[in-house]
Formats: C-alpha cells, structure tokens, sequence
C-alpha cells in the first residue's frame, strides 16, 4: 500500500475481514472482536491524513487494534479479579471449534498466548515486534509459542 | 502444526456480514455527538454550581444521595500520558515515560499507582519480568525504576506504610492462591498477611470461586490493614494485622446496602469511604458513602454522572483530611467532604493524591 493513498472506505474494505478474523481468534468472541476492530479503526480514521500516507497503514491498524486489546485485557482481568458481575463470556471459537483443528488447539490458550501466536503466524511479526504490542519481553512471546505447541502434543495424545 | 495458512484459514470462518463500514460511520457520529453532549455538560455544570454557590449554604445532605454541587471547573485538554495536576493552577505535568508507560518496549503502567508519605517516590503495577503485572517503585522524577517483586505470578495494587518502608500489595502465587502480602522496601522480603485459594486458570473466564482480598491500605498507625474481601458471597470491607491475626469487620451491608467495597480510612482513621450497592426501592443502585469508622453515620456521597465515584483507596484521600479524590465517567472530581461539594477537575481513570496540592492523575 506504500505509495498510493487510499480514501479510508477502500482502506477498511481492504483490511476489516482480516483483522477482525484475527481479532476473533485473539479474544474467542465475536463481540469482542468487533468492538475491538470499529474503535481500531475510528482512531486511524480521525488520524487518517497522517496514517494513510504512512508506508505501511495496515501495520499501524494491527498495533492500533493490539494496544486496545492489551487495554481491554488488563481491564477485564481486573474486572474478574474483582468478580464484578459479568456477562457470561461468549465463546464463539467454540462454534467453529470442531470444524478447525487450529481454533480447537487455540481455544484452551489464554488470550495473551492466542494474541502472541496470532501475531507471530497470522501476522507475522518477529516475536521481538509481538512481544512490542503486547508489551511483554519477546521471550515471552517464545515461551506461549512453545506452549501452544506444547498444546498442539497435547491435543494430539489427547485424541490418540 | 501451527503455521500461517492454518491460523489465516481459521481467522477467515469469523465473517463479518455487509454494513461493517456504515455500523462504523454510525458509531463516529455517535462518538462526535457524545462528546458535544460532555462539552455541555461541562459547561452546565459550571453554570449550576456558580448559581448554587451564590444562593444557597453548604449543607450537605445524609439521607439522600447528594446532587452534582460545589465550584465545578472546566476540566482541560486530555493530555497523552499519565500527568501530576497542580489543583492551585491547574498545571498540568506529564509523569516521566519511564513510570507513565509508552515505552518503546510498548510496556506501561496499569494506572495503578501508590504515592510514597512524602510524595518523593511511586510504587506501581506493571509488566514485569515474568511478562504479568509486577509491582515497581520509582523516584517521581522517573529515576530508580526498580521491580520489587519478583516470585508471584503476578502482584497489583500497591500502598505504602505511612512510614514508607513497607508496600502491601494483592498478588497471585503460583498456587492459584490470590492475597494481601507487605513488602519490606530494604529488604526486598514479601509476607503473605492473607488470602483464599481461588480457581484462575485464565482470564475471562470469570472462574473464580470466592471473593479474595483486594485494594490494601494501611492504617495509620501502620499495623493493620484495611482491605475488601468476601463474606458470605458478597463483598466487605476488613481490618486485618499485619503482624498476623484473624480479619474483622470494618463495614459491612447495612441501611439496605447489600455490600461494601473500595474502602479507604481518613488520615487520622475517623472516616472511611466506600461503595455498595444499595437495594430497596425502585431497584438496586450502586453507591458511594462515608461513615465513621465504627460503620456508624453512613451518609451517600454525590455522584456527579450519575454513577458512583470510585477511587484508589491508598491515595483516596488529601492529606490535610478535607477532600477526597475519585472518578467516574472519565472524570476525576475532588468532594469535599465536610460539605459534598464535588468539583469535577480532569479527565481520567484514577487518581491519587500527591500532597494537598497535586493529583496524579491516570488514564
């Protein structure tokens, strides 16, 4: 997208499934994932002029929608820390679940260990730049990784 | 295995349906039109409290949740960081980024902060070495960053000793135990003074199984703790020693109050503040109060935006005694508490006093 400068329409059109498919698999829910996404994007739309003559406005979406996600998490785990009365969670990786072998192997994952592998594969960011959005040590980033597939064995013996 | 095609196969059965970016145009006008709404407000507000103050007394009224009073301010710009706000010029001065956060690291604080007794040093939670919330002190001036904690799980909600050689703090321990523990600052030792075993296998699940302890303050004598915790399946303020010994009561449900929590002692121990959620009548309303410490001469506080007034019960209250600072709404207001007076003063999460002058106020 360097170069050229989309109006934001075509910039959301371009982007919004990706991140919000993403986004779903980060936080199991659909809700989520779309509150997420729409406050996402009303931050680059009101910085739109200067975003979207950045090399790279897609990226600056991601780190955007990650900082809200590593907002909305430190608020929800103080949230249960102080058995406010929640919603039940919602689930919706549930609903898929025996459909995707990767969404059952995430499910279980806390959100900050589904956030790090969604980063680093999905995404593709180093586990250095992962560990920058979600403001733990890249080593932290190794380490979910290497649980999760620590988790995928699991799975695996599980059904053997 | 794990790779890219899988995870973009996966994301991709999450479908939005058409009308995402007229949902999204929507939700910008709601945004624009709410924050026209809160520009009048501000300014109402302003008008309300000039007429209130030149025609009425100061009163303040125990029986009924006491209307939005006193000297209202117009509440400044939203700066970028967590900032000290001087109330005698409104001055505001961003907290240094070692403390406040937008770390090139991405790391920063959780708006949880503690202001030493001579407001010289900080103590926080925030990302620690174990990648979960630690607790960190700091010189005020962003020198001597230095994690305290180091082998819990994850630790939060820290407050001095009114001497300023102790930090209490919440933690959980490896052994899904949540509890209060004292930190000896020199010395770098931790105490478990209490805690309930808890099932918290992550977050989001809502899983706990009992109300742990949570939010500690000192008292001012330094020996005890007041904290709220469970009772019953229901949220109460206790007191318990920090030299070890059984909680008790501080305040519990009462005047149809079904629970009480966020409890924080005046500095010469006579009052305390709290929220419960107070049942009877049209419904079930959340509330902010201050009664003796005894729990005796409740009286409702104001809440200015039509929700309780939450605070950082170890920084709740000004030294001098007079006021207290907390927020609602994204607003911080200082109440007077001898006559409610509430003076909405920033925009912010939370806040804590720094002297008699100054808030720390966080975003």
């Amino acid at each position: 997208m360097a170069g050229a400068q989309p109006s934001f329409e075509q910039f959301f059109e371009e982007t919004h499934q990706r991140l919000f498919g993403g986004l779903c698999l980060v936080t199991g829910g659909r809700h989520e994932a779309e509150e997420i996404m729409q406050d996402a994007y009303l931050k680059l739309w009101e910085r739109w002029e200067r975003v979207s003559v950045l090399e790279d406005p897609a990226g600056f979406l991601f780190r955007t929608a990650m900082n809200l996600f590593r907002s909305r998490y430190r608020r929800t785990v103080l949230a249960v820390r102080r058995q406010v009365s929640l919603a039940p969670a919602t689930d919706d990786l549930a609903l898929v679940e025996d459909r995707d072998e990767i969404v059952r192997i995430l499910r279980p994952l806390s959100p900050a260990e589904r956030a790090s592998i969604v980063l680093t594969t999905m995404f593709g960011y180093t586990s250095e730049e992962a560990g920058q959005l979600l403001g733990v040590k890249p080593a932290t980033v190794r380490a979910y990784a290497t649980r999760a597939r620590g988790s995928v064995r699991a799975t695996v013996e599980d059904r053997s | 295995m794990i790779d890219q095609r899988s995870v973009e196969r996966a994301a991709e059965q999450f479908r939005l349906p058409e009308g995402s970016f007229e949902q999204l145009v929507r939700r910008r006008d709601r945004k624009r039109r709410n924050q026209r709404i809160a520009a009048g407000v501000v300014g109402i507000a302003v008008f309300v409290a000039a007429v209130w103050i030149v025609t009425s007394g100061l009163s303040f009224d125990r029986t009924q949740t006491p209307a939005a009073t006193g000297p209202a301010e117009a509440i400044g710009p939203v700066p970028e960081t967590d900032y000290l706000l001087d109330l005698d010029t409104t001055e505001m001065t961003p907290l240094p980024e070692s403390i406040a956060g937008n770390q090139p690291d991405g790391r920063g604080s959780s708006n949880e902060y503690a202001a030493s007794p001579d407001g010289s040093r900080l103590a926080y939670a925030e990302v620690g070495d174990n990648g979960e919330s630690q607790i960190f002190v700091a010189n005020l001036d962003g020198t001597g960053v230095e994690q305290v904690t180091h082998d819990l799980e994850a630790a939060f909600s820290p407050a001095w000793s009114p001497d300023g050689t102790r930090i209490a703090f919440e933690a959980i321990d490896g052994g899904h135990q949540v509890g209060l523990y004292v930190l000896d600052v020199a010395s770098g030792e931790s105490t478990q003074i209490t805690g309930v075993n808890v099932h918290y296998e992550r977050a989001g699940d809502a899983s706990l199984q009992s109300l742990h302890p949570l939010e500690p303050q000192f008292t001012p004598d330094g020996s005890s703790l007041v904290y709220s915790g469970g009772s019953d399946g229901h949220l109460v303020i206790w007191i318990v020693p920090v030299a070890g010994g059984e909680s008790t009561l501080l305040i519990g449900p009462d005047l149809n109050m079904r629970d009480a929590e966020n409890g924080s002692l005046s500095p010469n121990g006579s009052l305390v503040t709290f929220l419960g959620s107070q049942i009877g009548g049209p419904g079930e309303r959340w509330v902010a109060g201050v009664a003796d410490t005894d729990g005796t001469d409740r009286r409702l506080l104001p809440d200015v935006y039509g929700i309780p007034c939450r605070s950082t019960p170890a920084g709740t209250w000004s030294p001098d005694g007079s006021r207290i600072v907390c927020s609602e709404a994204s607003k911080v207001i200082v109440l007077d508490i001898a006559t409610g007076a509430a003076t909405p003063v920033a925009y912010g999460r939370g806040s804590i006093w720094l002297d008699d002058h100054t808030l720390l106020v966080s975003l």
